[in-house]
């Protein structure tokens, strides 16, 4: 079996490692490329002979799978790329018995770019370059034949660093074609929050650590307890869960483009129209608009990692002022009663309804509650009541929920907000330090207007732990409730994640997310606003670029050919003569040196004559070419010759 | 014109006849491979699943994958540019037989993958080499069944190498001709007496002969003998390793002739074969041919050069 096709086939087995950590693959393919890979790797003619039943079992399974997954008409996207990855496979397979694997080099190379379109991240896409990597050092193996596989792979190196500039200029300089069409998104790595609030839903979610979002700030972040970032604004209470109810009129906001940047946001893939943000200042885009309840509107799911900005306004929260309306202050008519009575009671206390908040502060620090994952289950039929005034152990929905309940029944307008509270703060060596938002962020409080004020931000669940909003989720809760969260890993193991996570966010704010908005602010910068010449500029860039790569390929191939290796491991076996004076002569060949040097020392003549004769054996009788194994043969004999010399030479100077 | 006839001319055009070529821009044509049209295409297709898809990993894939095509174009050029052709002398082949015309490349860098092929009909498949910096005698296998002497034809040789995008090729008729000698078939010659002795002709078919010599005795085997004198025989018959001797016709020089039974052109394989024969083993030989031309006997590689060539350059028959 050739070099290249071990190539690829490595190539195709970290492939397959990446899709089945990230979860994209079909259990079909999950199975069928390690089976296809092994069985390509003893090319065996049972194999050779039934390949094409092996192929039509492989699209009959692929077909089945992807006809059942067809419910969801949005995964017909994932279905084709599995496809494409199972074929590159069968191609690769194929290419063991017939083929040249020139074509499965080129189908796995599609395959490393459909990868692409999930999996973005840093180490996704370190493993997709080694991929493709690997797929180029096939071809090059392919041309030129067998040779040592640090020599191929310094090759495929020189050839990958040598075309960078040529990639960076067309990255970043080519016009871009505005997206034809939208592909489906990758549904299976989107963050937890959800449209409808349930209680429990949270508790559950909070125990998952994966990314929700990054955030980089101009300046200092804010202090742990003003860390509240906003997702979801819940105004409608149905009795159980909270929604966001009708869509509100959008406030009429108009993105700043080129306003100074508070915030930076990288957010994970999310299947919820809202993005985060904390509700000071605007968006740096137009697809991004603030609606009355102040939630950052994008109106469609996020497929991919996105990035926006929040600029300064230097004006108040316009949507803080947005007036309450019925929704605010409605509760279902048959449903928690209690609640009703307790906020009814704190109405007749005061009119005020700072002094109201004030009451209901002194009632949930008087109350028993214990702040937990694990809260049990609630009746479905009153079940605030059931929390407030039974139970009393939940999570941040359970009462950020009933506080908004109760403001409503103290006719105070109030909303739920669920968003992420906190986060952990990064300071990647070397680069900018970020805030990193988990899962485990997930949080949910409330809001509730006060004339004069607006809408005003309570935390009841603060009330009840301070520690959840001044120090972390894990300092809130108690010992069992802890290890739901998961064993922390050790310090040394978050300080590298730490790293990688600065890599990463770089790497996705600077590559992934360059898109032609940054692109144009990119060129702005560049070209003064003269964007009549991005064309001009590019082409001049990838010329630039074409050029600077040829020079090196020559300056490379002269250097490499005056670092001949059987060259110099003949000047080496040469310099113990040197040392006797016997140096080869300008026009002198080998073989005239060697006659001349065993004339002058006779009783070495067979070893200085063994030197003429595997250099020109090495040299003129190897067909077609000098192998490696024989490269390494000659400076084996060379270097034992050189050993002899080097003993007759010391010798001579001893006696003399 | 038909398209061969035209694609045919056009490679005629291409095509340099000259003992030296330096290849280069003037004789170099480089398009993209059946591959690099498939690459192109995977370019476009990433690009565009990236774009729509709003993810930039296809994105830089596909421009790693254009800049490696935009690249190789230069490289695949220079794998071939700046590569001294010369035609050296050739050695005398046989019909029928694959024989070796000799070339020799100078190149001052190392050249991979460099493919040969000569554009005639049952020619043999392409050849590959890696050229090495230097000085560099290469042997291309040739074919004919004729005899005669014959320029070998165009030369197509082209590379694919780093990636196997572009193809570059350009086209070479070496002038030097080959000399091809008659097809070695081992047969029945006419023999002829010495001139000394002036015996008189022999037919070939006697049956004292093994070959054309004359039998004379058996005597102990010599393994230096070779197994062709075993008298496998009297072997099996348990006399030991015995050896058949032959004589030569009177004397020690041999002439021979086509045998006049048999049809020309294999009269002279039989005859083409013979003097090999007798060259390996030594012995002096002389040719006497229908066209008057006689080769006095002798013996040594030289001579069996000048007897093949002689027998190389007789007239052809005419077709009927």
């Amino acid at each position: 079996m050739s070099l290249a096709q071990r190539l690829l086939q490595l190539a195709l087995l970290l492939l397959w490692a990446q899709l089945l950590i990230t979860g994209h693959l079909y259990p079909l393919a999950a199975i069928a490329m390690p089976a296809i890979l092994l069985l390509s790797l003893k090319p065996h003619s049972l194999v050779r002979s039934n390949l094409n039943w092996i192929t039509l079992a492989c699209l009959l399974g692929w077909a089945i799978t992807a006809i059942r997954e067809q419910e969801d008409p949005t995964t017909w996207f994932t279905s084709l790329v599995n496809l494409v990855w199972l074929m590159a496979s069968l191609k690769l397979l194929e290419s063991g018995h017939k083929h040249n694997p020139r074509s499965a080099a080129l189908v796995l190379l599609l395959s490393i770019g459909l990868a692409g379109t999930f999996n973005q991240n840093l180490s996704s896409n370190l493993l997709q370059g080694s991929c493709a990597l690997l797929c180029i050092a096939a071809l090059v193996a392919l041309e030129a034949g067998p040779q040592p596989l640090a020599d191929l792979l310094r090759r495929s190196l020189t050839l990958f660093a040598i075309v960078i500039p040529i990639v960076l200029a067309g990255f970043l300089l080519l016009p871009r074609l505005p997206a034809l069409w939208s592909l489906p998104g990758n549904r299976s790595n989107q963050t937890g929050l959800s449209e409808y609030l349930r209680p429990g839903e949270l508790a559950s979610l909070v125990q998952s650590h994966g990314i929700a979002a990054r955030v980089r700030f101009r300046g200092p972040p804010p202090p742990p307890e003003r860390r509240y970032w906003r997702v979801l604004v819940h105004r409608q209470f149905d009795g159980y869960g909270w929604s966001h109810g009708p869509s509100l009129p959008l406030a009429n906001e108009q993105a700043i483009a080129d306003g100074t940047i508070l915030q930076q946001w990288l957010v994970e893939p999310s299947q919820l129209d809202w993005r985060p943000w904390s509700g000071h200042g605007l968006p740096n885009t137009t697809d991004l608009r603030i609606d009355s309840g102040g939630g950052l509107w994008a109106g469609t799911p996020l497929r991919q990692r996105g990035s926006y900005g929040i600029v300064a306004t230097g004006r108040g929260d316009t949507w803080r002022k947005a007036p309450p309306t019925a929704v605010d202050l409605a509760l279902p008519e048959d449903s928690n009663p209690r609640l009703k009575a307790l906020g009814n009671s704190w109405l007749q206390q005061s009119v005020d309804p700072v002094k109201r908040l004030e009451i209901a502060h002194n009632w949930f620090n008087s109350q028993p509650f214990t702040y937990t994952l694990d809260p049990g289950r609630l009746p479905h039929q009153n079940q605030l009541d059931a929390f407030l005034f039974d139970h009393q152990r939940g999570f941040c929905e359970h009462y950020a929920a009933s506080f908004s309940a109760l403001m409503r029944a103290t006719n105070i307008p109030a909303r739920v907000v669920v968003g992420y509270q906190g986060g952990h703060w990064q300071q990647p060596l070397g680069t900018d330090a970020f805030l990193l938002l988990k899962n485990s962020d997930a949080h949910a409080w409330s809001e509730i207007w006060l004339p004069k004020r607006g809408w005003v931000e309570v935390d009841p669940t603060s009330w009840v732990v301070p520690e959840r909003v001044r120090q972390s989720l894990a300092a809130s809760l108690n010992e069992s409730d802890r290890q739901l969260l998961g064993q922390q890993p050790p310090a040394w193991l978050q300080v590298l994640a730490s790293q990688w996570q600065g890599l990463d966010t770089h790497w996705q704010l600077w590559v992934m997310q360059f898109d032609s908005s940054a692109q144009e602010r990119l060129l702005f910068t560049l070209l003064h606003g003269q964007r009549q010449w991005q064309g001009l500029v590019a082409v001049v860039a990838i010329g630039v670029g074409l050029t600077g790569a040829i020079t090196l390929i020559v300056v490379i191939d002269h250097r490499q050919n005056q670092q001949d290796p059987a060259r110099v491991a003949l000047k080496d076996c040469l310099i113990p003569l040197a040392k006797l004076k016997i140096k080869p002569a300008p026009g002198e060949t080998l073989q005239q040196f060697c006659k001349r040097a065993a004339v002058a020392i006779p009783e070495q003549q067979q070893l200085i004559e063994r030197i003429s004769l595997h250099y020109n054996s090495y040299r003129f009788d190897s067909n077609p070419s000098p192998t490696a194994q024989q490269l390494r043969r000659l400076r084996l004999k060379l270097r034992a010759i050189k050993t002899e010399l080097w003993y007759y030479v010391r010798k001579q100077k001893g006696q003399a | 014109m038909g398209f061969a006839e035209w694609w045919q001319g056009l490679q005629r055009r291409l095509s340099r006849t000259t003992p030296q070529l330096v290849l280069g821009h003037r004789n170099l044509y480089i398009l993209p491979s059946s591959f690099g049209g498939l690459w192109l295409l995977s370019c476009i297709v990433l690009y565009l699943i990236g774009i729509n898809g709003g993810s930039n990993s296809p994105v830089l894939l596909a421009f790693l994958m254009a800049g490696l095509l935009l690249i190789s174009l230069f490289l695949t050029h220079f794998n071939l540019q700046g590569l001294k052709l010369e035609v050296l002398p050739q050695r005398l082949g046989f019909a029928d037989q694959d024989q070796v015309y000799a070339i020799k490349t100078i190149s001052k860098t190392w050249r991979p993958s460099i493919k040969w092929r000569w554009l005639q009909p049952g020619a043999p498949e392409q050849q590959l080499q890696h050229i090495r910096p230097g000085h560099q005698r290469l042997e291309l296998r040739w074919h004919t069944h004729q005899r005669g002497l014959h320029l070998p034809g165009r030369l197509l040789i082209h590379t694919t190498a780093p990636l196997g995008l572009f193809r570059c090729w350009c086209y070479w008729e070496p002038p030097e001709p080959i000399w091809v000698a008659p097809a070695r078939q081992r047969g029945p010659v006419q023999l002829f007496a010495s001139d000394n002795n002036k015996a008189a002709q022999l037919n070939s078919a006697t049956n004292k002969r093994s070959g054309s010599e004359l039998f004379e005795e058996l005597r102990p085997w010599r393994p230096e003998e070779g197994l062709q004198r075993v008298d496998w025989k009297a072997r099996a018959r348990g006399r030991g390793w015995v050896a058949k001797r032959f004589s030569d016709i009177g004397s020690s020089e041999l002439w021979i002739g086509p045998a006049q039974q048999l049809p020309f052109e294999i009269a002279l394989e039989h005859l083409c074969d013979r003097l090999c024969q007798e060259t390996a083993a030594g012995n002096a030989v002389g040719l006497r041919l229908p066209n008057n031309t006689q080769l006095p006997p002798a013996n040594g590689h030289q001579h069996l050069e000048h007897c093949l060539r002689a027998l190389a350059q007789l007239p052809l028959p005419r077709c009927p």
